[in-house]
């Protein structure tokens, strides 16, 4: 039995690849979102219970702590947090790898790619103090503030953290007025997440935009994505939009 | 291939360049195609994976994972994954699959199939055994005991770190001691 590829094959196999690439493409492109005057203060505090927005009908939603933070990066490093605000036990990561093989944080586990089971999304949780809540089997390290959260991914890979402080260990999801979850993702992320636009305002945002089905262009220091709308708690009010693209310095 | 020309035809398949598509094949095509001969049974299933591989580079070209602006390993572990899945996996490329063509005979012959997995160097009862694997250990032994990476860069390339991948190498050679020449995975382990 040949060992190489039989040249007929592999020459019509070829030509058929060319012919797809070379194809022109049909995919959708999503409409762009043009920005208003102003960047997303990703690095700053906002203070106990910034995203107390309004209440029903997301009746229940776990508020974060403090702002959630997004910086994007290319290869590994070490990301400093904001200063903890009071109260808060854990801080919740999201960390989506664009290119690359390797995408850690110190704990935590993957959504993976259904069919090559490269992953996609690294998400975790790590404690602010010694007090483990019991149902953490994991028990890592607290975060050092003077090391920051180190990010284990291959030289050249394109990744996004968002990072939000929280007083839960696995904070439950509440409903939003259309249906869809919200709040602080936990081990099944729900739809929304919390975020501040860049006017200030706080709200939810798209979990997919903000992760894997972003879609970013991948740049020098970091992605390139449109701004992503912000929603108020009833998951169809546009109170803002979002920089999720902002660089890591 | 130079990595750095690999990596500068790889931005040019996501503008859409045919012909840089066309290079990646040629510089890698038959690495591809030899990996999925040890992993199936028949030049026919290893042809379909060959061209599986390539198809899912290009349909999922927005997810592809470059290692040091190589797609090789990406190449390499879904090239598995489509050999250990087949029927499910190349079910979507039917057609595309159906256009090629073909040289070698679609029934595989059992005495060319052992003769192959002798010539390529593997034991088939590790293949048998890789099948009983979780999908992260079946990556680790594919690329360390089939493909010759050491441990670490096997690692990285799955993303592992160190320490993780020692000690599921451990529990993998505890396994597959029963099924597997002890050499195949001692030898790798040393790395």
């Amino acid at each position: 039995m040949n060992q190489t590829l039989d040249p007929v094959f592999a020459s019509g196999l070829r030509r058929e690849l060319v012919a797809q690439v070379s194809a022109p493409t049909h995919r959708v492109r999503r409409r762009a979102l043009v920005v208003g005057v102003g960047v997303m203060g990703v690095l700053t505090l906002g203070g106990v219970a910034a995203v107390a927005g309004s209440q029903p009908p997301g009746v229940g939603v776990t508020q974060p702590l403090a702002p959630p933070v997004v910086v994007n990066s290319v290869g590994p490093a070490n990301v400093v947090l904001p200063p903890v605000p009071q109260g808060a036990l854990y801080v919740r990561l999201e960390l989506t790898c664009y290119d690359g093989l390797k995408c850690n944080t110190p704990g935590g586990g993957a959504t993976r790619d259904a069919d090559t089971g490269i992953p996609m999304v690294q998400r975790d949780d790590i404690p602010l103090t010694d007090a483990h809540d019991p149902r953490d089997a994991q028990r890592i390290p607290p975060y050092d503030p003077a090391v920051g959260v180190h990010i284990d991914v291959n030289p050249g890979t394109h990744w996004r953290l968002y990072a939000v402080y929280t007083d839960q260990f696995l904070p439950g999801p509440a409903t939003a007025g259309d249906g869809r979850t919200v709040g602080i993702p936990a081990m099944i992320p729900p739809d929304l997440v919390p975020m501040v636009a860049t006017n200030g305002r706080n709200g939810y945002v798209d979990y997919r935009l903000l992760t894997d089905a972003g879609h970013p262009t991948l740049t020098a220091d970091g992605t390139s994505q449109p701004s992503v709308p912000v929603y108020d708690v009833d998951g169809t009010t546009v109170i803002g939009y979002a920089d999720v693209s902002k660089p890591l310095h | 291939m130079r990595a750095d020309g690999e990596a500068e035809d790889w931005r040019r398949v996501l503008t859409g360049e045919g012909e840089a598509f066309g290079r990646l094949f040629d510089a890698h095509h038959q690495r591809v195609y030899r990996h999925a001969l040890r992993l199936v049974s028949s030049t026919h299933d290893a042809e379909d994976i060959t061209a599986g591989a390539f198809l899912e580079l290009w349909r999922r070209r927005d997810k592809v994972r470059v290692v040091d602006g190589s797609v090789v390993p990406w190449l390499l572990v879904t090239t598995t994954n489509l050999a250990l899945n087949r029927r499910r996996s190349l079910r979507r490329h039917r057609a595309f699959l159906a256009r090629l063509p073909r040289q070698e005979p679609l029934v595989p012959d059992a005495g060319s199939v052992a003769l192959s997995r002798a010539d390529l160097d593997v034991d088939p009862r590790l293949i048998d055994a890789i099948r009983e694997l979780g999908a992260t250990d079946q990556q680790l032994v594919v690329l360390v005991a089939l493909e010759g990476y050491q441990l670490r860069e096997a690692a990285t390339a799955i993303g592992l770190s160190p320490e993780a991948a020692r000690s599921r190498w451990q529990r993998i050679r505890r396994r597959l001691a029963g099924s597997v020449t002890p050499e195949t995975l001692a030898l790798a382990a040393e790395h």
